[in-house]
């Protein structure tokens, strides 16, 4: 290996090493549900950011989410694309509720301490049925 | 001295003949070249037809001047997007995205561009925050603010519906739904094409290119 080679090879190694590790989202069990493809977009200003995840219901019955929140944010709410606030989010017994981007979101306002990519943000979610659960969703610059 | 005459006659006519050759080739080159009409072909935003006029829009940018869509906006391939700085997901992705595309492409096609961001929430987006958040993404990013009654005359033009405000948690925690689309007008001020929400920056960086190129 030629010596410039090497360096390249260490500057590399050296740049991503200093790069905080994005842990990835591992799917979540909780009761009959599982919760995966959860990620969170990093707040530009501390009035608010959006969380986003996928919740499959396996039981045989529906289940809701009554509650969510996040301790770094003051208000934690869901939101259709039309920005208009859902009281429920009801995951239908064999079915599935998708959050994502343009779409259903969780909106989260008021951060103390905004979290910055490559972060976990934890949110917590209290359904109905299932009980408490407590995702550390992996924060991404938007765009990315 | 008896063919002076005739000889300075002569040289007269010639000189008035070139006199108004030259002045018929100015006036042919300065003439507006007949406007070629826009081929929005080959696009990833879908077309619009008719296309859109670029609306009449008097509002103040970020640094407190009064901007005048149509006469700043002259000649450039213009993007222009409706949202709020509260907006926590259509509108950083939308910008977010644009300014991700912008970043691939050459200084020849960038300065051809000009992106601009209209608030509907005037009441929480001040120059300071609206400028701020702008900067996050991209700070040659024209940030504008009005008067409601101004955005909904604009909104009217364009034929999109009109903004709505929801009711969060308190009276200071509303969201406002508003469109999520951006148009993007080519340099004859029309919008031809229209962005909904999900186009990749890669197609962004496409289309950009093929509205400045074919403007």
């Amino acid at each position: 290996m030629t010596r410039s080679r090497c360096a390249a090879i260490t500057a590399v190694l050296l740049l991503g090493g200093c790069r905080k590790p994005v842990p990835p989202f591992a799917s979540v069990v909780v009761g009959d549900l599982r919760i995966d493809h959860g990620f969170a977009f990093e707040p530009i200003t501390a009035a608010s950011g959006a969380a986003y995840f996928r919740i499959h219901n396996n039981g045989t019955v529906p289940d809701t989410v009554l509650e969510a929140s996040s301790p770094t944010a003051r208000s934690a709410s869901f939101h259709g694309s039309s920005m208009a606030q859902l009281d429920v989010l009801e995951i239908p017994p064999g079915g599935e509720v998708e959050l994502k981007p343009g779409a259903t979101h969780l909106m989260l306002t008021n951060f103390g301490n905004p979290p910055r990519a490559g972060d976990s943000l934890p949110v917590t979610l209290k359904f109905a049925r299932a009980g408490v659960v407590t995702l550390q969703l992996p924060v991404r610059r938007y765009g990315q | 001295m008896f063919f002076a005459r005739p000889s300075r006659i002569d040289r007269l006519a010639r000189l008035a003949l070139r006199t108004v050759s030259l002045a018929l080739a100015l006036a042919l080159a300065c003439r507006p070249a007949a406007p070629k009409p826009f081929n929005p072909d080959g696009l990833s935003g879908p077309q619009i037809v008719p296309p859109l006029p670029k609306p009449e829009l008097v509002l103040t940018s970020t640094d407190g001047r009064q901007f005048d869509l149509k006469k700043e906006t002259e000649g450039y391939v213009t993007l222009l997007f409706f949202g709020y700085t509260n907006c926590p997901d259509v509108c950083p992705v939308h910008m977010a995205n644009i300014a991700g595309a912008m970043k691939r492409l050459g200084p020849e096609i960038t300065n051809r561009i000009k992106v601009v961001f209209v608030t509907v929430d005037p009441a929480r987006d001040t120059p300071e925050v609206m400028r701020t958040w702008l900067d996050h993404f991209d700070p040659s990013f024209i940030g504008l603010r009005g008067d409601s009654a101004s955005i909904a005359s604009a909104f009217t033009q364009l034929r999109l519906g009109q903004t709505v405000h929801e009711p969060g948690a308190d009276t200071t925690s509303y969201t406002v739904g508003h469109a999520a689309i951006v148009l993007a007008f080519s340099t004859d001020n029309l919008a031809h094409v229209v962005y909904p929400f999900g186009i990749r920056q890669a197609d962004w960086s496409k289309d950009l290119t093929l509205l400045v190129k074919r403007s």
